[in-house]
């Protein structure tokens, strides 16, 4: 199964909404851990993901955080 | 907000937590349109919070939309605050542009709440304060929306903090019930219920959830078991089983110690000096930083944003992230929903810090946060609170300030401007005359809208106060302002002996201000119908003003002399006045109008009380109008109801009944008893005109009940007479209603203009027939026809006549009945009263029958049968469709003949389909273009639509069709 980064940004007007557009939304991201730069002021947040492909991957968000978010698919690689 | 920090488990609550299921259960099924709210009570620290984060948690867990605010202890002046904090964050993040509901005016009241609601350029009136019913019913659609998809949980925790907005959108929601797929949970201090609150919390329809302190054996569960069974027993012989006392208590390293510390903090709010001493304790044990971000965050609020603490404490950004690092690992602090804000670990956590800060620190603190606020272009309104409780005395940018956030807030949280308002007063100069005026003016008019009329007469005494004696054009106003709000108040004879004063003390008996006395005096008499007095102070003020030729004085003085000679039976003169009162107030601009709109509610007053009903609606919605455009709002409500009697005279109950619940709504966000029991009147008379005699019965009970022991005048005798009818058409004993009517005055009803003596007398008499008794009948009649004879008004006698054709009938004269009742209707016809003269023509169609003559007595019934399906009449209705059952004649069934038969289930095919269409936001003629139908075709389903479905508006159909179109959740 491909793997996406999922490369979020919000201004700090939005960061409620971006936390609220979570609400009632069913998504095997929530309740899950990811790294955030909101309380450093940075607002931006990043999800890694297995999916299909880039749509499947931004499917797992609200519509309200999906638009302020890229999918870039990633693979690992082994550092040198 | 929700906190997000590991919550401790839940400890006992077995009962508590059913009950929450049961509340989830309900909405599921949203059992028999069932509208589930739930509160969850207790005292500080026991576990409310705790208990819907339960709620919050199971409801999540069911596949339920939930969202989540708090209210703050210090925060309590942002008007709708709780609920900004539970949804504007999500809506901010839904398109909800495609539903047809979600229009231009919905969008324009959400806006004025919700900060994410973007302002629409729409040409708009400005918002009313009396009008507040419209944000209400604009949040609860706002909610049905959110609620489309899947069953909405709105949880609205600390409501003992709740603003006034806040708690006046809860009663409404509760009042009218809110959406049946959205279950409102609340959390609230035992015994600390906001006041508006209590009766509709404890009317049954809320689920009330009461937390006990836990067990000796769950309160050492919840301690922990790394404590000895000897620590765990003074634990709770402290904490007396409350589970935020147990784990403070259980944090203390020196247990129990006594700590004079912790009897400077919080024992106000009832926090035990042990737990308080704890707490110091271990905030004294932190870092100075630590300290420091802990009281400016007391100071931010709870939640609070870091760069605002930061900024208040004086802390660079570095040494305040690390300080706020420290705090969320010693837990004193907690993430919410949303990273960046913070919460304090108990609103009592909170509130001890704040305490323990000096007061000179915390002045300045207040002021650094307002700076960093304004810095920010916080709306004045955010702002104020820090102001209010930092700015010295003649602080003129404060005085501003506290104005800007008075006059933004009026029209939505009146009682957060009053508060604006005063803190503006408490930092003016005494000498500040034109701005001290300014303010209580203000004052007096927030204090009216949210009905604190004792407060409203203060400010207006002190600002005649301010006034020097000889500013008599000034003062005047103002006593006549405050005479109105005596007589609001029902103190009559205080209102009456302050002008009396005011006209005597005048040096010049003819000047503008000496008709205003008399004018304002006239309307006083009114309240106690000194018709006399009344009169000839009309009388004399008309005289006033057309020597002095002021054209809006004389508009008024001629509204209300015609009024008054109304009222008085003064037929001829009155309808000369009317006339030429009409004709001023037409040619006025609305401006001038607007200038004194007591003259449009007058004018429309009399225009009813001369069965001038469509002159009445035409003068009444100017004056509404009139009153948004100019951002007035005293009499909408009653100008409305007045609009809504007229209407129902002219035979449109369904828009009439429309019309009064917009008049109710605003006249009990007044809080004024005499305004609400006028208002119930209306709706009483509207309902009984409909045949609902339940519904006619309760809101004149209500009514009754909001009047007890004021002196007998007007409103009391309306209320009484209201409720003997109605009780009387319920069944009750005649007995009983001759006492209620007994105390002003008996069922001459003296105190009634003639047009609704009449009425209720012919009720009366038809309650009598009903139970047989002839002779009070008859007595009754007679008493209209004295009525009858002494204003010479077509409805008034078309009225009583019908009321001699029934006993007339009764007495076995069928003949005579039939043929005064036919007159009986010619008259009402005439009047353009329909539903009058059709009840006549179905009493005549009864005597006809009675007579032998069936053909005649089934013609006049099925016409009436069907003018009062038309005109919504349905008791009337079914009255004519019994008689024509009685005459083996055929009965054509229309709209809802029984409960069973209402309903969605109950439309045809074709009133579906409409409503369909209804709800896709089609208009009358887009309808009849699609299906082929004229637009009156239309026209006549929409009303069925209307009486089928119980509703009295396009949107509430929209909002049926929806709901059956959802399919149940499973």
């Amino acid at each position: 199964m491909p793997v996406f980064l999922l490369n979020h940004r919000h201004s700090s007007e939005e960061c409620a909404a971006a936390y609220a557009a979570w609400n009632g939304f069913d998504s095997p991201l929530r309740k899950g851990r990811a790294p955030s730069t909101c309380l450093a002021g940075g607002h931006r947040i990043w999800w890694r993901v297995e999916a299909a492909d880039a749509a499947a991957a931004m499917a797992l968000m609200p519509v309200y955080v999906a638009a302020r978010t890229d999918a870039v698919e990633v693979r690992d690689i082994e550092t040198p | 907000m929700q906190t997000q920090a590991r919550r401790p488990p839940t400890v006992g609550r077995t009962r508590e937590l059913a009950q929450l299921d049961a509340a989830l259960d309900m909405l599921r099924a949203r059992a028999g349109g069932a509208r589930p709210a739930i509160v969850v009570e207790g005292e500080p620290g026991v576990g409310k919070t705790h208990v819907l984060a339960e709620l919050h948690a199971r409801a999540e867990r069911r596949g339920h939309l939930v969202l989540h605010g708090s209210a703050a202890e210090f925060e309590r002046d942002l008007p709708f605050a709780v609920w900004v904090d539970a949804l504007d964050p999500y809506v901010a993040t839904q398109d909800l542009s495609g539903d047809p509901r979600w229009d231009a005016a919905l969008v324009s009241e959400l806006a004025e709440i919700f900060p994410s609601v973007p302002r629409t350029d729409a040409a708009r009136h400005p918002a009313v304060a009396d009008e507040r019913y419209l944000a209400h019913r604009a949040v609860r659609t706002l909610l049905e929306l959110l609620s489309r998809e899947k069953p909405l949980v709105l949880i609205l925790d600390d409501l003992h903090w709740a603003d006034s907005a806040s708690v006046e959108l809860i009663v409404a929601l509760t009042r009218r019930g809110g959406p049946a797929t959205a279950l409102l949970a609340f959390g609230c201090r035992s015994g600390k219920l906001p006041a508006p609150l209590m009766p509709a919390f404890a009317s049954g329809a809320v689920t009330i959830v009461e937390l006990a302190p836990l067990s000796e054996l769950e309160a050492a569960q919840l301690a922990g078991d790394e404590l000895t069974a000897a620590q765990r027993a003074v634990i709770f012989a402290e904490s007396g089983g409350n589970p935020f006392y147990t784990l403070q208590l259980a944090r203390t390293t020196d247990l129990p110690a006594h700590s004079r510390s912790g009897d400077r903090v919080a024992v106000g709010a009832g926090v035990p000096r042990v737990v308080a001493a704890g707490l110091i304790e271990e905030v004294l044990g932190l870092p100075a930083d630590c300290r420091t971000l802990l009281e400016a965050g007391s100071v931010a609020g709870d939640p609070f944003e870091p760069e605002l603490a930061y900024a208040i404490g004086e802390l660079s950004p570095e040494a305040g992230v690390a300080a706020l690092d420290a705090l969320l690992a010693a837990g004193l602090l907690r993430t919410t929903s949303v990273p960046r804000r913070m919460a304090f670990r108990h609103p009592l956590v909170r509130r001890a810090i704040y305490e323990t800060t000096g007061g000179g620190w915390r002045l300045a603190a207040h002021g650094r946060a307002a700076a960093a606020l304004a810095a920010a272009g916080t709306p004045a309104a955010a702002l104020a609170h820090h102001v209010e409780q930092s700015a010295p005395p003649g602080d003129e940018t404060a005085i501003a300030l506290l104005f800007e956030a008075a006059t933004a807030t009026a029209a939505r949280s009146p009682t957060g401007a009053a508060r604006w308002f005063a803190a503006a007063l408490r930092l003016m100069a005494f000498d500040d005359v034109g701005r001290r005026l300014q303010a209580l003016l203000g004052l007096a008019g927030v204090l009216r809208v949210t009905g604190d009329l004792t407060g409203c007469r203060q400010a207006l005494l002190d600002a005649i106060d301010l006034l020097p004696a000889d500013l008599t054009a000034h003062r005047l106003p103002l006593t006549a302002g405050c005479a109105i709000v005596e007589n609001l108040m029902g103190h009559h004879a205080d209102a009456r002996k302050r002008l009396v004063v005011a006209l005597e003390e005048l040096p010049d008996q003819d000047s503008r201000e000496a008709v205003v006395a008399r004018l304002a005096l006239s309307e006083g008499d009114f309240f106690t119908m000194r018709v006399q007095s009344m009169r000839a102070l009309a009388v004399e003020a008309l005289a006033g003003a057309q020597a002095l030729g002021e054209p809006s004085l004389i508009a008024a003085a001629t509204a209300v002399a015609a009024h008054t000679a109304a009222v008085a039976g003064d037929v001829a003169t009155a309808t000369a006045g009317q006339d030429a009162a009409a004709a001023i107030v037409d040619a006025m601009s609305d401006d001038d109008l607007a200038a004194d709109l007591s003259v449009a509610n007058r004018l429309g007053h009399g225009d009813f009380y001369l069965g001038r009903f469509g002159d009445c609606i035409a003068h009444m919605k100017r004056g509404i109008a009139v009153s948004r455009a100019s951002g007035q709002g005293q009499y909408i409500s009653l100008m409305t109801q007045f609009q809504a009697l007229g209407t129902m005279m002219r035979g449109d109950l369904v828009a009439a009944r429309e019309l009064q619940t917009d008049a109710l709504e605003s006249a009990r966000l007044t809080a004024n008893d005499y305004l609400t029991a006028a208002a119930l009147l209306t709706s009483s008379q509207i309902a009984m005109a409909g045949g609902d005699t339940g519904a006619a019965l309760q809101a004149a009970q209500e009514s009754v009940a909001l009047v007890e022991g004021i002196e007998p005048g007007l409103i009391p005798s309306f209320a009484r007479a209201g409720l003997a009818v109605a009780m009387l058409e319920a069944g009750h004993r005649a007995a009983a209603a001759d006492a209620v009517v007994a105390p002003v005055g008996g069922w001459p009803l003296p105190l009634l203009p003639a047009i609704f003596r009449v009425v209720y007398l012919e009720a009366k008499t038809r309650a009598d027939l009903g139970r047989g008794d002839i002779a009070a009948a008859e007595a009754a009649a007679a008493l209209a026809e004295t009525a009858a004879d002494t204003h010479d008004l077509r409805i008034v006698r078309a009225i009583a006549m019908r009321a001699r054709a029934a006993v007339r009938l009764a007495a076995g004269e069928v003949a005579a009945a039939a043929e005064l009742a036919l007159a009986a209707a010619a008259e009402a016809d005439a009047a353009d009263a329909p539903i009058e003269a059709t009840r006549a023509r179905l009493l005549a169609g009864r005597a006809c029958a009675a007579d032998g003559d069936r053909a005649r007595a089934v013609a006049l019934l099925r016409a009436a049968e069907a003018q009062l399906d038309a005109c919504g009449a349905l008791g009337a209705r079914a009255e004519a469709r019994r008689e024509l059952r009685r005459l083996g004649a055929r009965v054509e069934l229309r709209g809802p003949a029984t409960p069973a038969d209402a309903g969605i289930d109950a439309l045809t095919a074709r009133e579906r389909e409409i409503a369909e269409l209804i709800t896709d936001r089609k208009t009358n003629r887009e309808i009849a273009g699609a299906l082929f139908l004229s637009p009156k075709t239309v026209e006549s389903h929409v009303r069925n639509l209307f009486v089928k479905l119980g509703v009295s508006s396009r949107v509430d159909i929209a909002r049926q069709i929806e709901q059956s179109r959802r399919a149940p959740v499973d």
